[in-house]
């Protein structure tokens, strides 16, 4: 039985120190299928200068099983612009593309039907915040913590490394910022490098669409696994790379090709870890 | 696989990481995009691998892996 309490992460946002994920204090007094983790969090540098309010420690429970390949959404972190706090009602949202692109079922409560966007976004937030643990349930590979990738000498700076073997890519890869106009929408893709990505939405809404094959749970080697993922080519002209591929592949109809979207609303202050790139846990556990 | 959708105007930060718990499906990731050239990815970040090949040495000269190495080892799986 396992007993610890407190996990900092600290300085999560651009200093040389960012993504020190200090190992902290967890419990697993319930085996490897519970597992508490107590997060207290320093507030990263914000985009604007109000350190007084933003600095304010964060401290909230999550009810970590373990890892699974499912992103993990932190509702009512502080991390949000002021006039963004939860409980306010949500803005006027114009129908957008990805809208009635979502599939729905009632089985799944991250999955949504085709409603009205204000009945839409209400729908889904509400899902999400009380079907919380449903991010969590599958839980093979035990997790103690979050674990720190890397640390940077908290004295250095960037100079110090500029003739070392970290460039400043590393700190594109800790860190970034998107300020995106209404209605923008990326392509379907997954994080290049296999890396796990965190995000704080400061200000406005955000939906992150998972995508996953149903034939994912039927596949018996990973080469299934990499040519049903072939499936999600885009068109060469869409492609960002488009000088290095040949196929032409479009996703047309999501439905036909056995395609299901999650969808995950986040409002303002809300945190998303997306631990890992693919979603096939379960596929993988075939060959474990 | 995953896409995004912002309905309004929005700002979010965010960052990537690494973990030594999902390194298998990094590993999954990674071997995908050498097959496919990257086809399905937004962005490729060459520091990635000095990364890992730093986490790698970092269970060895950090004492406190020495508790992760032992948590693997109780794992019943």
């Amino acid at each position: 039985m396992w007993t610890r309490k407190l996990t900092t992460l600290s300085n999560l946002y651009p200093t040389p120190s960012s993504l020190c994920w200090q190992r902290g204090l967890w419990s697993c007094s319930e085996g490897l299928q519970s597992i508490w983790e107590t997060f207290h969090l320093q507030c990263p540098t914000s985009l604007t200068n109000s350190r007084s309010r933003l600095t304010c420690p964060v401290s909230f429970t999550v009810c970590l099983c373990t890892f699974s390949s499912s992103p993990w959404l932190i509702r009512g972190s502080r991390f949000c612009n002021p006039g963004d706090q939860l409980g306010e009602s949500a803005p006027a949202h114009e129908p957008g593309p990805i809208h009635g692109q979502l599939v729905g079922s009632d089985k799944d409560p991250m999955h949504v039907g085709h409603q009205a966007p204000h009945t839409h976004l209400s729908r889904i937030y509400d899902a999400c915040h009380s079907s919380f643990s449903v991010f969590s349930l599958f839980t093979f590979f035990s997790t103690s913590h979050l674990d720190d990738a890397f640390v940077f000498d908290k004295d250095g700076n960037l100079d110090t490394f500029k003739d070392h073997l970290f460039t400043k890519d590393v700190l594109s890869v800790m860190s970034w910022i998107l300020i995106h106009q209404p209605r923008y929408h990326t392509f379907p893709h997954h994080d290049a490098d296999g890396l796990g990505t965190w995000t704080i939405v400061k200000s406005g809404d955000k939906f992150w669409v998972v995508l996953r094959s149903k034939n994912f749970e039927t596949h018996a080697s990973l080469a299934d696994i990499y040519k049903d993922l072939k499936g999600y080519h885009l068109k060469t002209e869409d492609r960002p790379h488009p000088e290095l591929h040949e196929e032409t592949i479009q996703i047309k109809n999501v439905e036909a090709e056995g395609i299901r979207r999650h969808a995950i609303f986040a409002r303002a202050g809300d945190i998303m870890l997306r631990l890992l790139p693919f979603s096939i846990d379960r596929a993988y556990l075939i060959h474990v | 696989m995953h896409e995004v959708y912002s309905p309004n105007k929005s700002v979010t930060i965010g960052g990537h990481f690494l973990t030594y718990d999902t390194l298998h499906l990094t590993a999954v990731s990674r071997g995908f995009d050498a097959q496919n050239k990257y086809s399905i990815t937004n962005q490729s970040h060459h520091s990635v691998h000095p990364i890992l090949a730093q986490m790698l040495v970092k269970i060895a000269t950090r004492t406190e892996r020495c508790l992760y190495a032992l948590l693997i080892i109780i794992r019943p799986f």
